[in-house]
């Protein structure tokens, strides 16, 4: 891979939330195989998140998970957001890395990963990242929908996932796109696994993505108690009030949201040990 | 703790939150049981039918489990009949409920609560009702005048007697409304109602 006429005709790919699903399906991305990451021309945190996990998941059932890294420039900006500090302990990289010192450049503005394990860590990361988006210049409502997205994934996360890493969360903004994104993810059990037995899923049948869809609506959540069962519909509420779209993949359910009660899509497609989710939202002005 | 205040509508004025700086992010269960909890102490601490009013309008950023944990919680208690005889009316500009504040409102409407609100602090006519509330408990709770009796409010609002019971029963559980018992002179007991907040034309 490092043979720049084998370069030159490898598939660039994308490792977005998309790009992960396609990766997993075609083996580039497998417990087996390592994770080939040479043909990455740009990552968005949902890739970034997703495949934190994987690897966490991967390497706890097998060892440390070889890694063929992207070109400098996008290694150098997932250097950056710390990428290989936060998994240095669950990946083994084909080449060393320890000179690009975070100095890659990156078409995307603002950018942060970081790793939750605890309450006390999503109070953390969501000021962290408020302050970040509030300095970007970001208006206060696009950073609320955005801190919105990413308190109620971290602790639906904490609550209910059971996830032996805890959770991984990104944040993106794209000057040229005028786009903010925001991403969680968690090796645990899936959404579909945490409310399979809530009354609400049984009518709609035991399809994944029939149950995500359950799942963000009021009063669904493994815990049966009053008032619990909002957060996931809060998260879709500002979704729609930012006129953004939010993506979850989890178990073998893919879904895509446009707000509340709005349009969505679902397809099977290959299982996700855990639970995606990303939120794109448009800014209204162009910002630093 | 901040130190409360006293306002001219209510006997307590507490900032909110009282735990947690209010520039940290207010986004898990487990900060808003600390906020839960030194609200139902204000609460313990207050006297008899006094009132105390929550100051939200500094709150940054409110997510909805931190509102449930809250104030969803605390009226749910409320409505159960623990702290008896005390009320907590919100302080925040309705604009602020509406945007940046509007996990509070969703969170009651969601356990089908409800709880008072005022813009400004000084001045009860600025009052209104966030959460889930019914077209005609609205009503009922606008009709009634400090000592009515079910029997003087059904009359005012021409409805059956036993229909003006229930619904001041429901809004005395939510503390939209004080319930006493009048002297029972006449053997059998009766109950007068009165606005929370002091009546204002």
């Amino acid at each position: 891979m490092n043979d720049p006429l084998a370069r030159l005709y490898a598939p660039s790919w994308t490792l977005d939330l998309r790009g992960l699903k396609r990766a997993v399906d075609s083996e580039t991305v497998s417990v087996n195989g390592g994770v080939d990451l040479s043909g990455v021309d740009f990552v968005t945190p949902g890739g970034m998140v997703g495949l934190s996990c994987l690897l966490e998941k991967w390497a706890a059932e097998r060892g440390r998970v070889a890694l063929v890294p992207p070109e400098d420039e996008v290694a150098g900006y997932m250097d950056r957001m710390d990428f290989f500090d936060l998994l240095g302990g669950v990946i083994a990289p084909t080449r060393s890395l320890s000179y690009l010192g975070g100095r890659g450049r990156h078409p995307a503005s603002l950018c942060e990963l970081r790793k939750v394990e605890d309450a006390g860590g999503v109070t953390h990361v969501v000021g962290r990242f408020r302050n970040i988006l509030s300095e970007g210049g970001l208006r206060d409502e696009e950073v609320r929908y955005c801190c919105d997205v990413l308190s109620e994934s971290l602790i639906n996360v904490l609550e209910h996932a059971e996830s032996p890493c805890g959770a991984y969360a990104a944040i993106q903004k794209w000057g040229r796109r005028n786009e903010v994104c925001v991403a969680v993810a968690d090796a645990g059990l899936g959404i579909p696994r945490t409310i399979r037995h809530h009354p609400r899923a049984r009518r709609v049948g035991g399809a994944d993505h029939s149950l995500i869809e359950v799942a963000t609506e009021l009063n669904v959540s493994r815990i049966w108690e009053e008032g619990r069962g909002g957060g996931l519909n809060a998260a879709l509420r500002s979704v729609g009030d930012g006129s953004g779209r939010l993506k979850i993949w989890a178990g073998r359910g893919w879904v895509e949201f446009w707000g509340v009660g709005s349009t969505h899509r679902a397809e099977r497609v290959l299982a996700f040990e855990g639970t995606c989710v990303e939120a794109v939202f448009p800014l209204q002005q162009p910002c630093m | 703790m901040t130190a409360p205040s006293k306002p001219a509508v209510f006997e307590v004025l507490l900032r909110f939150p009282q735990c947690t700086s209010k520039e940290e992010p207010l986004a898990t269960r487990e900060d808003g049981q600390m906020e839960l909890s030194c609200l139902e102490e204000a609460l313990e601490a207050a006297a008899p039918g006094e009132v105390v009013g929550v100051d939200v309008s500094g709150v940054r950023f409110i997510n909805y489990s931190f509102s449930d944990q809250v104030f969803g919680k605390l009226c749910g208690r409320l409505w159960a009949g623990e702290h008896p005889d005390r009320f907590i009316v919100l302080v925040a500009p309705r604009q602020d409920l509406e945007n940046r504040l509007q996990d509070i409102p969703v969170t009651l409407k969601n356990r089908k609560l409800a709880m008072l609100c005022l813009a400004d602090p000084e001045d009860p006519s600025t009052q209104e009702v966030v959460g889930e509330l019914s077209k005609s408990l609205r009503e009922t709770l606008r009709a009634v005048r400090p000592g009515d009796t079910n029997e003087e409010l059904a009359e005012r609002l021409d409805i059956k007697l036993t229909t003006c019971i229930n619904r001041t029963d429901k809004l005395s559980r939510m503390r939209l409304l004080r319930k006493s018992e009048r002297d029972r002179e006449s053997g059998h007991r009766q109950f007068e109602f009165s606005p929370v907040l002091p009546f204002s034309e």
